[in-house]
């Protein structure tokens, strides 16, 4: 899926070293970014923000069992089970 | 320039036009809600791709159908694989809204993969011993509004308002005493799987008769409809309505009690899925639309709006160039039943075929449609008389889809 911004921002090119750049690819897969630029661009606007870009691009995040507890018992309150 | 306004999406749950005055509703439930319509753009025909929460807001967030998002199946009936395919989705809203340098907040609190991308996620505090299973509206819009407040970069703001789902429980309602008979009720219902779910869930809920249950439904549009009111006056106060996109709909349905569905989202009837949708995009006048959209064209929208380019890879169409020209996005709608096993409709602007290979219903345990039905909506939009004969151009139509 390529999603890319309509023509209003500049670019400017900056260089990596290839093995750096084969390690980003292989830390980018099942994250649904579609380039080493936009995987890049997505970590370092997360490292300024500091945020924690780890789990955000990565629906892999285990749910802790307490809250899938609460979830129950609150679907339970809904009538779900 | 549109790149970086606020993004926001109301979600009101188990929210159906038919008891909004804006669709023709003879109470005025929705005072607030039909304000913003005459402001904004105003949806007649929306569809939800899911009758339940947890499909029909993956499609909201992924601009995907169920089947290729994964979630078939609401919550807690979501099968692992299901699960497992929700995780391997290449588009997930707020994080590629939080990849942009936005704020994203939900207010919501069914968590699971829902979680994902989002700076907050919660509905601030919530006491365990509560009898209610989420914060009343109020409570939300005032979490949401703090939020908003705080936040100093672009935002995106997902808010989740639950008190119109059954049986109410934030709602006050004061029953009178010649409606406290709930054995009159009970019995009145011929479906004893209907009877036993519904008895379970009116138990000590204060409500005994259709009609206060129906009331007390209005009352929780009324409820939610002051907050969206509040949210969307906070935004005109702080200048912030000329840069914010703003979508409300209801994720689904709910019948109340026609086809003997009570009080649930269940089956593919047009009461199940046939929802509100306004919108306000900045810059485009108010506008009544009569075409057919569904929530998976949202994502379109917002990333066209935004100014991204995009593939073809989303299920959903932006509909600003059916704003703009009229051009219609889709001649048919397609919507998965979330709580029966595995039931799906199609709808033309006059027929409807619903095809059901297991039409269990997860939630009462009991079934809401035949193998195959059809409708000819014109001479019958209540879906009384199924008239499918064994062939059917929406049935191969469909098969094909599959």
């Amino acid at each position: 899926m390529k999603i890319k911004k309509k023509d209003k921002i500049e670019y400017g090119t900056i260089s990596l070293p290839m093995p750096l750049i084969e390690k980003i690819k292989e830390r980018m897969k099942g994250t649904g970014m579609t380039s080493v630029s936009a995987y890049v661009s997505f970590v370092l606007r997360q490292l300024f923000s500091g945020g924690d870009f780890k789990d955000n691009i990565n629906h892999g995040q285990a749910i802790s069992k307490s809250e899938e507890e609460e979830v129950r018992n609150r679907l339970k309150k809904l009538g779900y089970i | 320039m549109n790149y970086k306004k606020n993004v926001i999406i109301i979600v009101i749950d188990a929210f159906r036009t038919k008891n909004l005055s804006l669709y023709g509703y003879e109470k005025e439930t929705d005072k607030n809600i039909k304000r913003i319509a005459k402001e904004g753009i105003w949806f007649k025909e929306h569809f939800s791709p899911a009758n339940s929460t947890a499909p029909s807001v993956t499609s909201i967030l992924t601009g995907l159908y169920p089947p290729n998002h994964g979630i078939l199946h609401q919550l807690p009936y979501t099968k692992e694989q299901e699960i497992e395919k929700i995780k391997k989705v290449k588009f997930w809203l707020p994080s590629f809204l939080k990849g942009q340098g936005y704020e994203t907040i939900a207010i919501d609190w069914i968590g699971e993969w829902f979680k994902k991308g989002f700076d907050y996620y919660g509905e601030g505090e919530y006491s365990k011993e509560s009898t209610a299973p989420f914060n009343p509206a109020e409570e939300i819009t005032d979490l949401a509004i703090s939020k908003v407040n705080q936040s100093k970069k672009p935002f995106f703001l997902f808010l989740h308002y639950w008190d119109t789902h059954f049986p109410f429980p934030t709602i006050k309602y004061e029953t009178a005493e010649n409606e406290k008979d709930m054995k009159e009720t009970l019995d009145s219902i011929k479906s004893e799987n209907q009877r036993k779910y519904l008895e379970l869930r009116i138990a000590n809920k204060g409500i005994y008769t259709f009609n206060s249950m129906k009331e007390k439904y209005d009352l929780s549009i009324k409820v939610t409809d002051e907050q969206i009111g509040r949210v969307y006056d906070f935004l005109k106060e702080k200048n912030l309505l000329n840069d914010t996109i703003i979508f409300i709909l209801g994720d689904h349905g709910m019948n109340l009690t026609e086809h003997e569905i009570l009080f649930s989202s269940s089956g593919l009837y047009e009461d199940s899925i046939h929802t509100p949708l306004i919108v306000r995009l900045p810059g485009f006048e108010e506008k009544e639309i009569n075409e057919f959209v569904q929530n998976i064209d949202i994502v379109p929208t917002i990333l066209d709006f935004l100014e991204f380019k995009f593939d073809d890879e989303f299920d959903g169409k932006s509909f600003i160039p059916l704003i703009k020209n009229n051009q219609p996005t889709r001649d048919k709608i397609f919507s998965y039943d979330g709580l029966c096993e595995d039931i799906v409709a199609v709808r033309t602007k006059n027929k409807k075929l619903i095809l059901a290979k297991n039409n269990f219903c997860n939630l009462c345990k009991g079934h809401h449609h035949e193998k195959v039905e059809e409708y000819n909506l014109e001479k019958d939009s209540q879906e009384t008389k199924n008239i499918f004969s064994g062939k059917s151009e929406l049935l191969e139509f469909i098969r094909g889809v599959k």
